[in-house]
């Protein structure tokens, strides 16, 4: 009996890893993407909330908002910050913004409270 | 001569692994490289965590700080408008008092015994006034303490968890409340805020948040200079037309408190701030202070700016002001 050339097992890691690297990468990728994405809703909630801090120290608003973008930006990836707006209710400070990227539109919103 | 059935047949009955390795052993490639990303994987998901946790705890500590400094400086403005309410109480009794001692003086040149009599009750029944009015006054200036005693209390025990250290208070005078007594060294003075009262009057915590325990001491101190807690809060008291409020307040360091014994200073007075406020820089210029330092002709400023940048790492949250504390 001769050898059969076709039953033959070599090249069956490459063709294995040809179908699923590009999918173990892509997750990999997406779950870097979610993270990302993630840390930065994070800081942006966080840095809105320290412009109201700023804001009720009696810092100018233009002053709070200038600070808050760089702050935002030196970790923003992508999207732009849009519809900035500050303003007092009574005892709180109330500032909200819109982060734009493509077809997302996320809102943030924070309410600081000030006991005079 | 064997056939090739016959060697293929033997080998694989006599050498069946010769077998195996000829065909390599690649089965399990793929969990071999997932088993390598996991750590990549689970390390990006470790410093999220981190991060979400570093930025939720702190915070939490800051709106917990802010709190309390805020309702501390409520209590003490209340103070400070009970104290300013009894003023009027103490010119009187004080006015009250000059006026028959004068009067005890020319009774005691008339040498009228009765009137002398009279005036020194008097006088005795001012003085008993005066000494009750400086216990109450004395009273409410010590309750001022007990209100930032309180407030850093209640932060330590609400920040326990977090095991915050170098917490800090900060206030510029021997008593939280900026006032200054009128006459000076009299009994029940007038109370009257000092000048740049909202300054002195900041009161700051300040605290450094737990992960940079975790860190040698040789990277920590390279990062992370002594003497400047990396947060703080503060809150202070303004007068908005006639009403007293509590409001957030921007960091104020008193020289003393940190260049005391290291540096000899005819002055020293500088501002570091984000360029923000031009206004308050201009106010530093016309500080008391400042003129004196001019003035003795020795402003070291190149000294302190030295000092300074190497005792602080530049904030650029706060405003960071440092004068010559009255």
């Amino acid at each position: 009996m001769t050898k059969n050339r076709y039953n033959t097992r070599s090249g069956q890691v490459i063709v294995e890893a040809l179908v699923l690297l590009p999918l173990v990468c892509s997750c990999f990728i997406l779950c870097l993407l979610f993270f990302q994405l993630h840390a930065q809703h994070l800081w942006m909630d966080h840095q809105l909330y320290q412009s109201l801090i700023c804001l009720a120290k009696g810092e100018q608003k233009k002053n709070c908002e200038i600070q808050m973008r760089k702050k935002i930006k030196a970790f923003l990836w992508m999207g732009k910050l849009k519809k900035i707006r500050f303003y007092k209710e009574g005892q709180k400070w109330k500032g909200m913004f819109t982060w734009e990227a493509a077809f997302w539109k996320v809102p943030f919103k924070q309410t600081l409270l000030i006991h005079y | 001569m064997e056939s090739a059935f016959q060697t293929d047949t033997l080998n694989s009955l006599l050498k069946p692994e010769r077998r195996d390795q000829k065909s390599g052993s690649k089965n399990g490639f793929i969990i071999t490289l997932l088993l390598i990303s996991l750590p990549l994987f689970l390390s990006c998901l470790m410093v999220f965590i981190s991060l979400f946790f570093c930025i939720r705890n702190h915070d939490f500590v800051q709106s917990i700080c802010l709190k309390q400094t805020l309702q501390a400086q409520i209590q003490i403005k209340k103070a400070l408008q009970k104290l300013l309410h009894l003023n009027p109480l103490a010119d009187q009794l004080r006015h009250t008092q000059k006026y028959w001692e004068q009067l005890y003086r020319e009774a005691l040149k008339s040498g009228e015994l009765t009137t002398i009599a009279i005036l020194r009750a008097k006088i005795e029944a001012i003085k008993r006034k005066r000494k009750f009015l400086d216990k109450k006054q004395k009273n409410i200036l010590k309750s001022t303490t007990y209100h930032i005693e309180s407030a850093m209390t209640v932060f330590k025990e609400k920040t326990r968890r977090f095991h915050s250290s170098y917490i800090r208070k900060n206030h510029h005078r021997p008593l939280p409340l900026a006032v200054i007594g009128r006459p000076l060294g009299d009994i029940a003075p007038s109370y009257y805020p000092v000048s740049y009262f909202s300054r002195h009057q900041t009161f700051s915590i300040s605290w450094k948040m737990p992960l940079y325990h975790f860190l040698p001491k040789w990277l920590e101190r390279a990062f992370f200079r002594p003497g400047l807690s990396l947060y703080s809060c503060s809150a202070t008291i303004k007068k908005r037309g006639l009403k007293w409020k509590a409001t957030l307040a921007s960091l104020f360091i008193p020289i003393g408190a940190h260049f005391s014994g290291t540096v000899k200073l005819k002055a020293a007075l500088m501002t570091f701030h984000p360029p923000s406020s031009p206004t308050f820089k201009s106010e530093i210029f016309k500080h008391d202070s400042y003129k004196q330092a001019v003035a003795k002709g020795g402003l070291l400023f190149k000294q302190a700016q030295k000092v300074f940048r190497d005792g602080y790492r530049k904030d650029t949250s706060a405003n960071i002001f440092l004068f010559k504390p009255a």
